[in-house]
């Protein structure tokens, strides 16, 4: 999977939860991170929609629940990197 | 890890906030929102913004949401993007379609956080749904006895709101439908389109009825970018959030261009640069006939700047220029350029030189006498920009796109000339300034000071609060920060309620002479109080410093608190950074320290069965009887007496 992607979805729930990047788990679920809540699930979703240019569906966003899974999605969709 | 250009950033702020150094801290700040203005980066400066706020020279505001649908996302994009534009906001938002309970129960969380602004975020879909999903099978009858009965809900809460508060309300208007229910025939009948204007036309109607009650017109905002992009329906399906990620930091902005006026944050006077800003080309290379301005390109996209900044001038905003040319040139080309629109008339200072932006900026502002935080610096010079941020982090920059066809635009959407309210005073401050100018060069040729004040023929008109004047009064209060004894601000609504009570008297004063009129410059409030009066306002425009105005003010005071039955006429000042030159005004007077205390609040006392305040006689003095004072002053078991000010 591209790394770049990878990290980039590292460092935006990193700045969205305001904890350091390597405290963002890669593969287990986001839910177990400190701090994450539904708010924050809302906002890092409509931070990589901007950051990424995309949109996600509610199912989507549903299964998304790594960033791992996330990079992922956004990988297939070929996300604008800058 | 991060991209380069994102680390280097960040690890500034770190450096300088370790360093302790707040301002620059600060200053990286708003060069990483200038670059990427996202969620992401908000959420970024608002973890740094906690350790800096404290030492920044920020002005505080409380804002308070009213809504019906999810706003919650956008809160830390606002508050990040009035950080960097020197505001701190503290930001509540109320809960999810409560706004009416919230609005009518005085006790509700809305006036416990006592907002200084709050906004009604509605939507027709939320207030009137049988209008937005039925409308096609309502009747016309049907259809308008719903705008009625919703505009009468929104009066009453809204009159609700004033009764409870005195913060300002921002009342979005609706949103029209992207796709009216009958098509294309909705434009030719009384369609849905029509019943949503007409609902926002009355909604216009309440707001101008009801003091400190402003329209945001959402419709407008989402129609300018796009309906259709705006509008996020699995968002609003699943989140209550009708609007696309991309859009949310464009409401944030549209919050931001009623939030600085409101808090007093604006800019007073634009200072523009003129080769490759006001016309394309150099007019020290080019030639007055070479450099481009007018209706075709490539001359046309500094032709719609001009047209935005003379817009501006009618709002009442100084112009100036600060340019590296030679003097001659440049003013030349001003004077006689066939498509300028601008002219040398139109500006109140020129620093048209070789010298320093910043070093020129704050000769402007020393001129223009205003505090160099009132100025907004343009220049297609990202260098001159970034200098300007650097040295002067007060200053508002305003960043122009490296294509000149986008430079309008980035003017008129900037935020820190936005008015809520336009005076009469305001429209002619440009010309005021010009004749300011000419008032100067007199004094530089008059004999004596005295010689000077006589030249002038001044007239002095003081006047009781009205209708007329007191959205001018309260405006002095909120702007006025130089010649301010005690930097009180009061809205059009404080200073009615302040009026009625008893012993209370609220002044203005006009100044004109043979150069022209200067308009409403100075306000007062006072307050009788057993046997003395207190002052608990006193200010004067800075465009009147220096001509004995406030000797004049302070002994019509001090005349008219004596005729009341005072023997004593009470001031205090409050030291701000900026009120310096108010200090010698009581000392000045032969008032009297009288007490000094802890905060630095000074009162300051004038004996009236001794002392006097001598009124200049360069005056022509017209002044409204004030027989409610005399009346009035004696009956100290009506006076209200409130710690702090009046409000």
């Amino acid at each position: 999977m591209n790394n770049v992607i990878i990290q980039k979805v590292r460092q935006v729930v990193a700045d969205m939860l305001a904890i350091a990047v390597e405290r963002v788990p890669l593969k287990s679920p986001l839910a177990d991170c400190e701090k994450w809540d539904s708010l924050n699930h809302l906002r890092t979703i409509l931070a990589l929609e901007e950051e990424f240019q995309v949109h996600f569906s509610a199912e989507e966003i549903e299964k998304m629940d790594s960033v791992e899974a996330l990079a992922s999605k956004l990988g297939g969709e070929g996300a604008l990197l800058q | 890890m991060q991209s380069a250009n994102e680390t280097q950033p960040r690890d500034e702020v770190a450096a300088a906030i370790a360093a302790g150094d707040f301002r620059r801290a600060a200053y990286w700040l708003g060069r990483i929102w200038h670059e990427q203005p996202s969620s992401r980066t908000a959420s970024y400066i608002l973890s740094r913004a906690g350790e800096l706020r404290a030492d920044l020279p920020l002005v505080r505001h409380k804002v308070f949401f009213l809504r019906s649908f999810t706003l919650e996302p956008l809160a830390p994009l606002l508050q990040a993007q009035a950080f960097v534009s020197g505001l701190d906001l503290d930001v509540q938002i109320g809960d999810f379609n409560a706004y009416a309970q919230e609005m009518l129960d005085p006790q509700s969380r809305l006036y416990r956080f006592a907002p200084d602004t709050a906004v009604l975020a509605l939507q027709a879909r939320d207030i009137v749904p049988a209008l937005w999903n039925n409308f096609a099978e309502l009747g016309a009858d049907a259809v308008q006895s719903l705008i009625e009965s919703t505009l009468t809900d929104l009066h009453r809460w809204i009159e609700s709101f004033r009764k409870y508060s005195r913060a300002n309300l921002i009342v979005h208007s609706l949103e029209l439908p992207a796709y009216p229910c009958a098509g294309i025939l909705d434009a030719q009948v009384e369609g849905q389109a029509e019943a949503i204007h007409r609902l926002n036309h009355g909604l216009a109607r309440i707001a101008q009825s009801v003091a400190g009650v402003s329209v945001l017109d959402y419709d407008a905002l989402v129609s300018r970018h796009g309906r259709l992009n705006w509008h996020d329906e699995e968002k609003w399906l699943t989140a209550r959030l009708p609007i696309r990620a991309t859009f949310l930091p464009a409401l944030a902005a549209e919050y931001l261009r009623f939030l600085l006026p409101l808090s007093g944050r604006v800019a007073k006077a634009l200072v523009v640069d003129l080769d490759n800003t006001l016309w394309g080309g150099v007019v020290g290379e080019d030639g007055i006939d070479g450099i481009k301005v007018g209706k075709e390109l490539p001359g046309a996209p500094y032709l719609a700047l001009q047209r935005a900044i003379l817009d501006l001038y009618q709002r009442g905003i100084i112009l100036a220029v600060c340019s590296k040319n030679n003097f001659a040139e440049a003013l030349e080309a001003l004077e006689k350029h066939p498509g300028m629109l601008l002219r040398p008339r139109h500006f109140a200072a020129l620093r048209i030189n070789w010298q320093d932006k910043a070093a020129n900026l704050k000769e402007l502002a020393a001129e223009l006498n205003i505090g160099t935080e009132a100025l907004a610096f343009l220049d297609d010079n990202p260098v001159e920009r970034d200098r300007v941020r650097r040295e002067m982090a007060e200053v508002f920059v305003i960043d122009l796109p490296a294509e000149p066809l986008g430079y309008a635009r980035a003017l008129r959407e900037f935020p820190a000339f936005e008015r809520l309210s336009l005076t009469e005073e305001d429209r002619s401050r440009g010309r005021m300034y010009a004749e300011q100018r000419r008032r100067v060069e007199l004094e530089r040729s008059a004999g004596s000071v005295e010689d000077f004040y006589r030249s002038l023929d001044m007239r002095l008109k003081i006047e009781p609060l009205s209708r007329s004047n007191a959205e001018r009064i309260a405006q002095l209060t909120q702007k006025t920060n130089q010649f301010n004894l005690t930097t009180r601000r009061y809205t059009e609504q404080q200073l009615h309620e302040m009026a009625n009570r008893p012993g209370v008297e609220i002044y203005c004063a006009s100044v004109g002479d043979r150069l022209g009129e200067n308009g409403v410059v100075a306000a007062m409030i006072t307050r009788a109080r057993d046997d003395a009066w207190a002052i608990d306002c006193f200010l004067l425009s800075c465009r009147v410093i220096g001509r004995t105005v406030e000797t004049a003010l302070l002994a019509y005071l001090a005349e008219q608190a004596r005729h009341g039955g005072a023997r004593k006429l009470i001031a205090e000042f409050i030291r701000t950074k900026k009120n310096e030159p108010a200090r010698g005004l009581l000392p000045g007077h032969g008032f009297r320290l009288v007490e000094k205390s802890a905060n630095g609040a000074e009162t300051w006392e004038l004996d009236l069965e001794t002392q006097t305040v001598a009124m200049p006689d360069y005056f022509t003095l017209t002044a409204a009887p004030a027989e409610k004072s005399a009346s009035r002053a004696m009956d100290s078991t009506n006076v209200v007496q409130i710690e702090g000010g009046l409000s």
